[in-house]
């Protein structure tokens, strides 16, 4: 019988055969996995070969919505992708915002399989039993936008994922859009759609509704929830200013001049069911690169001063970030990348041999030409297209030894500037790649008081025997806190649910529950959501334990302990109060209750029996 | 076939909407007590190189009730002098 809230079924496509498989969506998974990318990743471990090449068609492009998908639960437009990614080598799933959650169960699917590879390229069109595999060589070579657009004009109402040039060039720091919202793929995603000569999958708005068990218990909680949302003091800095005059607000960070230029640019869009839009078009109408409309997922940290007036740096901010996306490259990646060969070159390491005549000054220009250039493997650009560990590795020298990296992946924060707390060192234990979201739990501000994470880790779930072991009267132990601000985001990916902090402050695990048990009819406890959640996490690092991974690619970078332009000495990290310095040793330590939290082998980063027994996962190998 | 008004009409601002559709969510949760855009009467639809991101527009069997104004949370929709809830 199928559960409410969901849409009841599973979509298989087969790109080598062409063939289609609608299967119903097991109520026993459902409950087990509750969806999202808990499902993914059980769909993951039973279908992708632990030794499947990510570019070749064994490895497959797992999509899921949750039961809160489409519906009116507040920020519940998170889309999830599972796959293995050819940045790490190992298995991640992907978040971003969007459409095609909605769309997709409109059509009457929760998850989408894609298997194989096309032999020309090819987009998969989905509008409710109608789904068909159309040709897509008159997309091929056009930008994401372009191709949104493109298909868009044929399909709305409907949801695009597209990839760009980086995707068809198989570029591994490539990322892409869904709608020109929310981004996703980090870790070489759109180089598997590529490498399966998949330009885009859309979902056209279909005729299947989501009925929910109880309308009206929902809508209470719905209206509570809102309710608090509108009234929210900086509701009005997010909507007119956007994520860059958050963070100036959070962090006390002033503009660069062009707060009023900006806010008067830029329009809020926002994901389904969300109240506290984050998106943001761009309409440029004087100044540099004018006349351009563009679209962000976010602008924050975009800064820039090399135009002659605030409108031009502006402007020169909103046309690299446009071009970053556009070309589907990540930004940081691409940063990174461009950032070490830059060092490497000021160092003389690299000429200009290596960088075919390209002069690495750091200036905008060369910049916004090696963005172009990276995403279609042209020259130097085919070196940065691989990260920058591959590229390191590729030139050699001793290259190698300046490369900061998470299992060959750059992390997003760095502690020596952010303090070691939950969201740095979530991204040394995520599975198969570094992330930082399922670290938040509201350490985004620095140094605040002790009771306020008390207070948040009630909030989430965390049990009372838990913040005893983790809080003393003025500190936390980092590596147990992770373990539960993990298992709280992904329930977050189980139900459909958007990390980002706008949104989810205003989530707490009792409204979840409520939420849930009015959607689905099924009653159920704080203890047996946050159960299946981390049910969920085991999963995915039992896939990623088949592939190789463990404790040993838990380990941080060897540049985390030594400052900018100081390499001669270790460098001591602060806690995140910034009045205790640590250590590498505490870093270790931190990884040991990190894996006593979680019920892991501390040697190896395995989940124990015992764990596995506990989730009733005891039939999975790792 | 018109629908009988419950209320007075519905002004829209369409360079605020920000394409969130809990109007239209809301919209077919009244109509069909289940979600699906295409089942409400409120549509919102995307512009390609307007000065808006959205249109903004109503079926026949709209009924003003005014369910979507209230749901609005950013100020797209209005209507004046609403005397009745639905």
């Amino acid at each position: 019988m199928e559960i409410p809230g969901y849409a009841g079924s599973i979509l298989y496509v087969d790109l080598t055969s062409g063939r289609t498989k609608k299967e119903p969506l097991d109520p026993g998974l459902a409950r087990t996995f509750i969806g999202g990318h808990g499902i993914n990743w059980k769909l993951a471990y039973d279908l992708i070969p632990p030794d499947a090449d990510p570019l070749s068609p064994e490895n497959a492009i797992i999509i899921g919505a949750g039961p809160f998908s489409g519906t009116l639960v507040p920020g519940a437009p998170e889309l999830v992708i599972t796959s293995k990614l050819p940045l790490s080598g190992g298995f991640g799933t992907n978040a971003g915002g969007g459409h095609f959650p909605l769309m997709l169960k409109s059509s009457g699917y929760d998850h989408l399989v894609i298997t194989g590879r096309t032999e020309k390229p090819t987009y998969l069109k989905i509008l409710d039993d109608d789904v068909e595999l159309c040709d897509a060589r008159d997309l091929w070579g056009r930008d994401i936008f372009e191709t949104i657009d493109e298909l868009r004009s044929q399909y709305e109402p409907c949801s695009v994922i597209p990839i760009g040039p980086s995707g068809e060039k198989l570029v591994r720091i490539s990322v892409t859009s869904i709608d020109k919202l929310g981004t996703v793929g980090f870790g070489g995603l759109p180089a598997v759609m590529g490498s399966k000569n998949l330009k885009a999958i859309v979902a056209v708005q279909g005729t299947r509704e989501i009925r929910v068990a109880h309308r009206l218990r929902l809508l209470k909680a719905v209206d509570r929830m809102l309710e608090q949302v509108m009234s929210y003091r900086l509701r009005p800095t997010l909507l007119e200013g956007g994520t860059f005059a958050m963070s100036a607000s959070w962090l006390g960070m002033g503009g660069q001049g062009w707060d009023d230029i900006h806010r008067e640019s830029r329009q809020t869009l926002a994901c389904p069911s969300c109240p506290m839009g984050d998106k943001e078009r761009h309409r440029l109408t004087e100044g540099d690169y004018s006349p351009m409309v563009s679209y962000s997922t976010d602008f924050m940290g975009e800064f820039e001063a090399s135009g002659k007036t605030p409108l031009d740096s502006h402007n020169r901010a909103v046309k690299r970030l446009d071009t970053f996306n556009r070309n589907g490259i990540c930004r940081f990646h691409f940063r990174d990348a461009l950032g070490l060969m830059t060092s490497l070159y000021q160092q003389g390491i690299i000429t200009t041999e290596d960088t075919d005549g390209v002069e690495l000054k750091g200036d905008y220009d060369t910049t916004l030409r090696l963005i172009d250039m990276t995403a279609r493997r042209e020259g130097f650009g085919d070196l940065l297209a691989e990260g920058a560990l591959r590229a390191a590795r590729r030139i050699g020298r001793g290259a190698e030894e300046h490369v900061i990296h998470i299992k060959g992946c750059s992390p997003y924060i760095d502690p020596r500037i952010d303090s070691f707390n939950t969201m740095t060192f979530a991204q040394l234990v995520h599975p198969g790649r570094p992330h930082y979201a399922c670290g938040g739990i509201g350490i985004y501000m620095p140094e605040r008081p002790i009771d306020l994470f008390v207070r948040h880790a009630g909030r989430i779930g965390v049990p009372d025997e838990a913040i005893r072991r983790i809080f003393g009267p003025a500190s936390f132990n980092v590596g147990r806190l992770t373990k539960h601000a993990e298992d709280w985001f992904s329930l977050f990916n189980c139900l459909g649910l958007c990390h980002r902090v706008y949104i989810s402050r205003f989530h707490s695990i009792e409204g979840v529950v409520e939420f849930y048990s009015a959607i689905t009819g099924i009653e159920t406890t704080a203890a047996e959501l946050l159960k299946a959640a981390e049910r969920a996490w085991n999963m995915s690092r039992l896939l990623n334990v088949r592939t190789g991974f463990g404790r040993k690619d838990d380990t941080p970078p060897r540049g985390w302990f030594t400052p900018p332009g100081a390499r001669d000495r270790e460098y001591p990290l602060r806690d995140y109060f910034g009045a205790t310095s640590f250590t590498r040793e505490d870093v270790e330590r931190a990884l040991d209750d990190y894996y006593d939290e979680r019920g892991w082998d501390k040697e190896s980063g395995t989940p124990t029996p015992e764990k596995l027994k506990e989730l009733g996962l005891e039939g999975c190998q790792s | 076939m018109v629908a009988t008004r419950k209320g007075p009409p519905i002004a829209v601002d369409a360079a605020s909407c920000t394409g969130c559709l809990i109007c239209e969510l809301r919209c077919s949760l009244r109509f069909e007590k289940a979600f699906n855009p295409s089942k409400s009467q409120i549509r919102i639809r995307r512009l390609v190189g307007g000065d808006c991101e959205y249109d903004i527009s109503f079926t026949d069997r709209c009924d003003n009730c005014g369910i979507c104004v209230r749901y609005c949370p950013y100020g797209a929709l209005i209507q004046e002098e609403k005397k009745e809830t639905a």
